[in-house]
């Protein structure tokens, strides 16, 4: 009897503990939040940059989201909504300012909290992305071309493009012009994707596996075999395919079931699928400061033209330490993976205007490719 | 101040360009963009993104393999525009290499109409030469082109019309 009594009290005392949890963690997550929009004021990073648009974007995929009700851009902190702060990363202090709240810097891309429900936002991102698509528009550049001359210039010399007081065309053009849509798409599957991450909580990865002695290229090589090296990569990068899975599936739900023709859904699904183009681009061009692969620079220099190549060449220092970590990062999936996924999810969609049209096989032939190489690598290591 | 104006806007002439573009365009009062706005934009996509992928493929072979990286570059596929042209590009070599190899003792066998004989046979020097393959060249790259020699199969993969003929 004294033993059923005190299973039955372990039980309530679990079951409090389970209740109290999630709201001692949303009380964290508030007051983190609150204190977040107080660093970033005192460090006069807020760049109110397209916040109409923003707020217009994230405002449909929160709509759709059924799972809140409000967002606030670059205000006060509002602990019952969705949070989204702009900022100009480049004028963070150095070393890691958002440390303290479980943040790395945004730099040049978007972060989320995910017990605040606050998403972090480079405007350097948002301004390179309509840099990018407006150069294509105006002189008839394919993307990597486009991402090549902004990052050979500078981000500053396009002003003219992505400033909206100098351009007033980022305004007054409609929704499916088609440089708009290019931005504003890829920005909504940035936007759903930090959702994601907010929808699915906070995660706690598991310990990495003690580093192994990989050194030069070795250690580039393991990357594209992610179980080889660290048992808990393959975990981490679930999380980060759920939360894409989670924005495909908001950007997918956004032109609703009565209306399949919207310019909506044109936005949304082909802005989304240019992101990886643009992101894939932006690897192309990492690969020519890590590696001196004859071919690879070879491949680059005829995509982007001589002059180009040379001219984005003398952005960065040049080391030869392998590009594969290019293609297959730690944080993420690789961007081939990540827009096969994503894009075949949208395009599953009666709606879709690609609906049914057939998935490449050579998807599965890089895979090939790359499953074949890490069977080599590890029968290579095992044999040392 | 007209000719200062005039100045500056030429000085942007993007910003020009991208003022007159917009508001002209059907799409861009909002209207269900047409069938050709839609493939137009379709087809781009897919076709940046099948040269990036193969970048990322060729990439990926070039960085594991000095051997692979030979052959990207001596095969004139320094720009493949798609994966399944830089597999083309293996096959092709994999016909000049292994070919003799793989098919001699099939095509003979099929040539006696011994079909099943005749598989196995290309089947038995496929597996052969995938361990034999490694030390002339690389071996991940071996073990590649043995591959798609495999996934093509051997019917395909033989010149001989008497082995083709067994696969139709």
């Amino acid at each position: 009897m004294a033993v059923t009594h005190r299973r039955g009290l372990l039980r309530l005392a679990s079951l409090l503990l389970l209740v109290a949890l999630p709201s001692v963690a949303a009380a964290q997550g508030q007051g983190d939040g609150a204190a977040l929009h107080a660093a970033l004021v005192r460090m006069d990073v807020l760049d109110d940059y397209l916040v109409d648009l923003t707020r217009a974007v994230i405002g449909d995929l929160v709509r759709v989201s059924r799972r809140w009700t409000s967002v606030q851009i670059n205000g006060r902190y509002d602990p019952g909504g969705i949070n989204v702060y702009l900022i100009d990363a480049g004028k963070l202090p150095a070393g890691r300012p958002l440390a303290d709240f479980g943040l790395s810097n945004p730099e040049g891309n978007a972060t989320a909290l995910e017990t605040a429900r606050i998403v972090v936002v480079d405007t350097a991102f948002l301004k390179a992305l309509v840099a990018t698509a407006t150069l294509m528009a105006a002189r008839s550049l394919d993307t990597t071309q486009a991402v090549a001359t902004v990052r050979a210039q500078g981000l500053d010399a396009f002003a003219d493009l992505w400033d909206p007081a100098r351009n007033p065309a980022l305004l007054s053009a409609g929704p499916t012009q088609k440089w708009r849509l290019l931005y504003t798409g890829a920005l909504a599957f940035v936007l759903g994707h930090e959702l994601g991450h907010i929808a699915l909580g906070p995660r706690e990865a598991a310990p990495r596996a003690q580093p192994r002695p990989f050194t030069g290229r070795d250690r580039d090589t393991y990357r594209a075999c992610p179980s080889l090296i660290d048992p808990a990569h393959r975990a981490r990068q679930s999380v980060e395919a759920e939360a894409d899975t989670i924005a495909a599936e908001l950007l997918g739900a956004l032109p609703g079931q009565l209306t399949p023709q919207q310019p909506r859904r044109f936005v949304y699904e082909l802005g989304a699928q240019w992101y990886f183009v643009y992101s894939m681009a932006q690897g192309l061009l990492s690969t020519l400061f890590v590696t001196e692969s004859r071919f690879i620079h070879a491949y680059v220099k005829a995509s982007l033209g001589p002059a180009l190549y040379d001219a984005v060449l003398l952005t960065g220092r040049r080391e030869d330490v392998g590009s594969v970590h290019v293609f297959f990062p730690f944080g993420h999936p690789p961007d081939y993976r990540r827009a096969a996924q994503s894009v075949g999810r949208l395009r599953s969609s009666p709606y879709s205007y690609f609906y049914g049209e057939p998935h490449p096989a050579e998807q599965q032939m890089l895979e090939q490719v790359r499953e074949r190489a890490c069977v080599e690598v590890a029968a290579d290591r095992s044999s040392r | 101040v007209i000719r200062r104006a005039i100045g500056r806007r030429i000085a942007r002439p993007w910003a020009l360009a991208l003022a007159l573009l917009g508001p002209a365009s059907a799409l861009a009062q909002g209207a269900a963009p047409s069938p050709h706005d839609v493939a137009a934009l379709g087809q781009a996509y897919e076709t940046s993104y099948r040269q990036l992928r193969g970048f990322a493929t060729a990439a990926l072979l070039a960085e594991l393999s000095d051997t692979a990286e030979d052959a990207l570059i001596a095969g004139s596929h320094v720009r493949p525009t798609s994966l399944r042209d830089l597999v083309r590009h293996f096959e092709n070599q994999a016909h000049a290499d292994l070919r003799p190899r793989l098919c001699g003792r099939g095509e003979a066998l099929a040539a006696r109409g011994l079909k099943d004989a005749a598989l196995a046979s290309v089947g038995a020097a496929s597996r052969d030469v995938n361990v034999r393959f490694s030390p002339a060249h690389s071996g991940r790259l071996a073990a590649l082109l043995v591959r798609v020699v495999e996934s093509a199969g051997p019917t395909r993969f033989c010149a001989s019309d008497s082995l083709r003929d067994l696969g139709r």
